[in-house]
């Protein structure tokens, strides 16, 4: 504590401020305490911060210029759809709790139908699997609404209601979309399309899943667009067992008491574009480059907390640069990944079997309490523990120079996040009643059921002038792909692995022994191209870098996909990321602050290692 | 025997998670190997179109084992429920078992110089819980069942799957359900 | 399975050495064999017999419970080998005791070590015979570890013998000698081409071996050298030496550990083949 507290120190007076020392924290663990990192930063000062979401961001910003913001129905509803489209979504590797309802459902008679460019576990479930060109979602979903129209299909009441713009987008469609382009585009036969939009359309009510996958392109944001028109035009917003469901974060109404901590007096910030100082903000989705492109002052120091750039940030190449280039890199963590590998200084944290917190899901509705299981092993300590801590030692060295409070037991921090709102919200009148059993957000089961859109005009903006102002379409029309290099012809999804979550829990020693290794899937017809037989290592790259697996031979990708799955593996320096470039996807900006990753736009070439 | 435990498998609720292998090493806090509880993938080859299909399979408590019959310390006793109880106590480790076992399910543990398999959490059963592996399993793929002719005579029971070796060396206690493959739209 | 079974191959190796000589003696002395060469080839046998049995403990993962292995004489033909084997080193000992009397009753002793031994071999062979396993599920196991000790029991008589040995003897041992390599290599041939016919597990092994340079090495010192070294004795058996004999023994020697360490090794157990 000593140390970081005085490095901390020694920045502010070299340059005058603490904006030398860069914040980066994401999803490691969202229990709401561990925003006391957050908290320990903005209370040392002003410091220049990572902000944006390397996830989701562009389908939020959709959603956002939809209907205001995303608000996703209860999953638990979708035992009443009558019709289920999971679109770029896996959820049996990484929903797999929402497996049983899909299931309740399909035993009533629901089809499943799944869209993806891999045929994965859940593609494998589906009654029926698309396999889409990949980015061309936004295709199909506009010729699935030109057959809707010429059908007669449209829910013109509902739409008319509750929507600006619907007439103009019905224009659109007329003028610029046909069948025979949408089915040449995406790769799917026309009489797929049709039965699709048919069967979509007139089964009532319809729901459609997309995913988080589906929007890392280029044209991600533009395609959850085309398919929330699609669910507007077929009346299936606000219906129970219907839905365009993306996500929602209707239970994150805490306090945020240990993210929140005032300045020291005196604290010299960054003048934002509004005039106002503060902290600096950098864009998480481009972190190695803004970090050693910053200047008065320069970042000389990184606090990671719930984050590992070495293993998800693309550009492996240009993050180890970063970290060399650092004076001073605290990491907060309870693996000794390849980040904590790179740091100068391991804080060992408490896994969520050695502290309390509170948890709530951007998917599901419930809140719980997280109980305390064991005490801390050896010396790992939680976020708010560090920050106590760390003021502790700040304020001995120099009076006044940290604000986080440097007391408090966990049940007080905990106590201290939830308000009359959440509990309202749980039906509770103290957060100790959570640890009985969690609760279930007492909302409707449909989302935008009210018909309450929370968008300027209080509708569904089919036309959004704030889009527009934000330099994109107002209308849901279709932006084309990012194509191939003729260098680089062959795509590589690195999608979501199953056995892990990004870089936690595949490392641990069962995992390993159950998944040993990562494989590369390639189709046998592009294996046989360059001589690559089963188990054969590959090279995998491109001007960026480069890794190799070796490669497993399967029919559920297509010739001109090859799959690699984002993970750690204990020990391994093995990183699809070496190969992801940092390419913007189209939104992210509006929402969250910065424009998302367009993960699976990464071509690549490949060679028998 | 009064009745014949085992368990039904079914492949089409099956996403491979590996839930009902790490349920069981959590449990009983294994060793990282043996893997007493496997999940396997079936060869995408042996049915008409690819998909990503698994089973998962521990013990199967046959109703012949091989184990039993060759132990020379009688490590192995059936119990009055069908289930095949490894003693640890009395393992010496010869290995004879893994030998016989045409399904790999007794695993030698070099760390402790014995043998070890599922035993279809009987301690569990005894308390009139389910085993750690079913009462894990989130898809509902996994469940314990009574082996007989009654199972047998429903619809869409089946006895083995690809790539499994003959039932007739240990007439061994688990039925599946078999994976389905749906209407597929492919760009290959 | 598939892997280098060092104790198991010393044990069956070693063990049906030893039980080949006391089933020698036994023959051999119908026609009255030298007392000294007896008590030689007995001593010889108890040796490697102790060897074996020690051999044998290092298979297990906790030998200091080993007495517990003869608890399922009902089911187990691991459990009855240990018993056959316990009994055999026992009339061992008696018989021991007898070649040290002058008036011992050498012939049934050995007689009795003979029959035990002959059993603990069965024993130990059946333990292999199981249907997992198709390459260990046949008549050829049993036969295999009965020709290693006809083979090696005749030839380190031959070895041990300073001349003592009558040419009716002499002339007994080598015919036994040369039957059980003829018939040993021809019932492998036959062996591997009933083996390719089974299925996936028997091909696999025929694969295994047919390609194993360890293979190909044993087929040239259990087979080839023995009889092309043997054939110039039997045609005119004034070239007998004691050293051609202890390289013919040397080489059969080699050979019969490596068709024991390949009866390990090249087997295939019938198993799962989904994807892993």
């Amino acid at each position: 504590m000593g140390t970081i507290a005085q490095k901390i120190l020694e920045l502010k007076k070299r340059y005058g401020s603490t904006l030398p020392i860069c914040f980066d924290k994401y999803s490691g663990n969202f229990g709401i305490l561990h925003y006391g990192a957050d908290g320990t930063m903005s209370s040392i000062g002003y410091t220049t911060r990572a902000l944006g979401t390397p996830c989701w961001p562009a389908g939020i910003d959709a959603q956002t210029y939809d209907f205001g913001t995303l608000y996703s129905s209860d999953p638990e509803d979708m035992v009443n759809a009558n019709y289920l489209i999971l679109w770029g979504q896996n959820a049996a590797w990484t929903a797999v709790h929402s497996l049983p309802f899909i299931n309740q459902a399909r035993e009533r008679g629901t089809k499943l139908v799944v869209i993806d460019p891999v045929l994965s576990s859940t593609a494998s479930k589906a009654d029926f699997y698309v396999q889409i060109n990949p980015s061309t979602d936004g295709a199909l979903a506009l010729g699935m609404a030109r057959y809707i129209l010429d059908n007669n299909w449209v829910d013109w009441d509902y739409a008319r209601a509750n929507s600006v713009g619907f007439d103009e987008w019905i224009d659109y469609l007329k003028k610029n979309v046909t069948l025979d382009w949408a089915a040449e585009k995406t790769g799917v036969p026309l009489d797929i399309i049709k039965e699709i939009a048919r069967e979509y359309a007139t089964s009532k009510p319809a729901s459609m899943w997309v995913g988080y996958g589906m929007q890392r392109h280029t044209n991600g944001g533009q395609n959850v667009r085309i398919i929330d028109a699609l669910g507007v035009m077929t009346g299936n917003i606000g219906k129970s067992g219907g839905g365009v469901n993306y996500g929602h974060l209707e239970t994150w109404g805490f306090n945020y008491n240990a993210m929140t901590n005032p300045a020291p007096k005196g604290s010299k910030g960054f003048i934002g574009p509004d005039g106002k100082e503060g902290d600096r903000n950098i864009n998480m989705n481009n972190f190695a480059h803004d970090v050693m492109a910053q200047q008065e002052p320069p970042v000389k120091m990184l606090w990671l907390a719930c984050r590992n750039p070495g293993s998800q940030d693309p550009d492996t190449s240009a993050i180890e640069k970063m970290f060399a280039s650092m004076e001073f890199v605290v990491t907060v963590d309870s693996f000794f990944n390849k980040t904590v590998q790179m740091s100068d200084l391991v804080l060992p944290s408490t896994t969520h079997f050695e502290n309390i917190d509170v948890n709530a899901g951007y998917w599901h509705y419930w809140v719980g309490i997280n109980q305390i299981a064991i005490q801390p092993m050896f010396e790992s300590k939680s976020d708010v523990e560090i920050a106590m801590l760390l003021s502790q030692k700040m304020n001995a060295l120099e009076s006044g120079s940290c604000t986080f409070p440097t007391r408090g037991t966990p049940e007080e921090w905990l106590a201290k996040e939830f308000n009359p709102g959440i509990y309202k919200l749980l039906g509770i009148s103290d957060w100790k009643e959570l640890i009985s059993s969690p609760r279930k957000a007492k909302m409707p089961p449909a989302s935008w059921s009210d018909g309450k859109f929370r968008t300027p005009s209080k509708k569904i903006e089919i036309h959004s002038d704030l889009a527009q102002k934000n330099g994109l379409p107002p209308l849901p029309i279709w932006v084309e792909e990012m194509k191939a290099p003729d260098k680089y012809p062959i795509r590589l999804i690195t999608s979501h692995p199953q056995h892990g979550l990004h870089s936690q829990f595949q490392n641990l020693d069962w995992m390993m022994v159950a998944n040993p290794e990562p494989k590369l899937e390639i189709h046998p017809k592009l294996a046989a191209q360059y001589g690559i037989n089963e188990g054969d290592p590959v090279k995998v790259f491109n001007d960026l870098g480069s890794i190799t697996l070796k490669a497993h031979l399967t029919r559920t990708t297509s010739p001109n996909v090859i799959v690699a799955y984002e993970a750690w593996y204990k020990d391994s320096n093995y990183n699809v990321n070496y190969t992801v470039k940092a390419i913007p996807s189209d939104m992210g900006k509006q929402a969250t602050g910065n424009n998302g990753l367009a993960f699976h736009d990464n071509f690549v070439m490949i060679q028998k290692a | 025997m009064s009745k014949q435990l085992g368990f039904l498998l079914d492949s089409e609720k099956c996403v491979g998670c590996r839930g009902c292998e790490m349920a069981c090493k959590n449990e009983y806090q294994s060793d990282p190997t043996p893997r007493w509880r496997q999940v396997f993938q079936l060869n995408e080859d042996w049915y008409s179109l690819p998909t990503r299909m698994f089973f998962s399979m521990a013990c199967n408590h046959c109703a012949e084992p091989q184990c039993l019959k060759v132990c020379p310390v009688e490590a192995y006793t059936k119990r009055d429920d069908g289930i095949v109880v490894h003693n640890h106590d009395r393992c010496i480790g010869c290995r004879l078992c893994t030998m016989a076992c045409p399904y790999d399910r007794p695993q030698f543990n070099p760390a402790k110089g014995k043998v070890e398999k599922c035993n279809l959490c009987y301690q569990r059963i005894d308390q009139g819980l389910k085993p750690a592996c079913v009462a894990a399993c989130i898809p509902g793929a996994l469940q314990l069942v009574e082996i007989n002719n009654q199972l047998d005579q429903k619809t869409g029971i089946l006895k083995t799957l690809p790539g499994l070796p003959s039932r007739t060396i240990t007439n061994p206690s688990i039925r599946f359900i078999g994976p389905k493959q749906g209407k597929q739209i492919r760009r290959d | 399975m598939g892997t280098w079974e060092w104790p198991l191959i010393i044990f069956t190796v070693l063990g049906e050495g030893a039980i080949g000589i006391l089933l020698a003696l036994w023959w051999l002395d119908r026609t009255l064999l030298d007392s000294a060469l007896y008590k030689k080839a007995t001593l010889t046998s108890g040796v490697l017999l102790a060897l074996a049995l020690l051999a044998s403990l290092a298979h297990l993962g906790h030998p200091e419970a080993a007495y517990r292995a003869l608890s399922h004489l009902a089911t187990s033909w691991l459990s009855r080998e240990i018993l056959f084997f316990l009994l055999t080193a026992a009339a061992w000992l008696y018989l021991f005791i007898q070649v040290r009397q002058s008036k011992g009753n050498r012939r049934l002793a050995a007689g009795i070590a003979s029959l035990l031994g002959l059993l603990g071999i069965l024993s130990s062979a059946m333990i292999y015979v199981m249907p997992r396993v198709p390459a260990w599920d046949s008549v050829q196991t049993p036969l295999f570890f009965l020709l290693t000790t006809g083979l090696l029991g005749t030839l380190t008589l031959l070895v041990l013998d300073r001349k003592s040995l009558t040419p009716a003897q002499t002339t007994g041992l080598l015919s036994w000698s040369v039957a059980c390599i003829v018939v040993s290599s021809l019932s492998y041939i036959l062996y591997l081409s009933m083996l390719n016919a089974s299925g996936t597990e028997g091909m696999a092994t025929v694969q295994f071996l047919s390609t194993s340079s360890l293979f190909w090495t044993r087929v040239v010192t259990n087979w080839l050298a023995p009889i092309i070294l043997l054939y110039p004795i039997i045609k005119n058996k004034k070239t007998l030496n004691p050293n051609l004999l202890l390289t013919i023994l040397v080489f059969s020697g080699i050979g019969e550990f490596l068709g024991r360490a390949l009866f390990y090794l090249s087997a295939v157990g019938i198993h799962i083949t989904a994807l892993k």
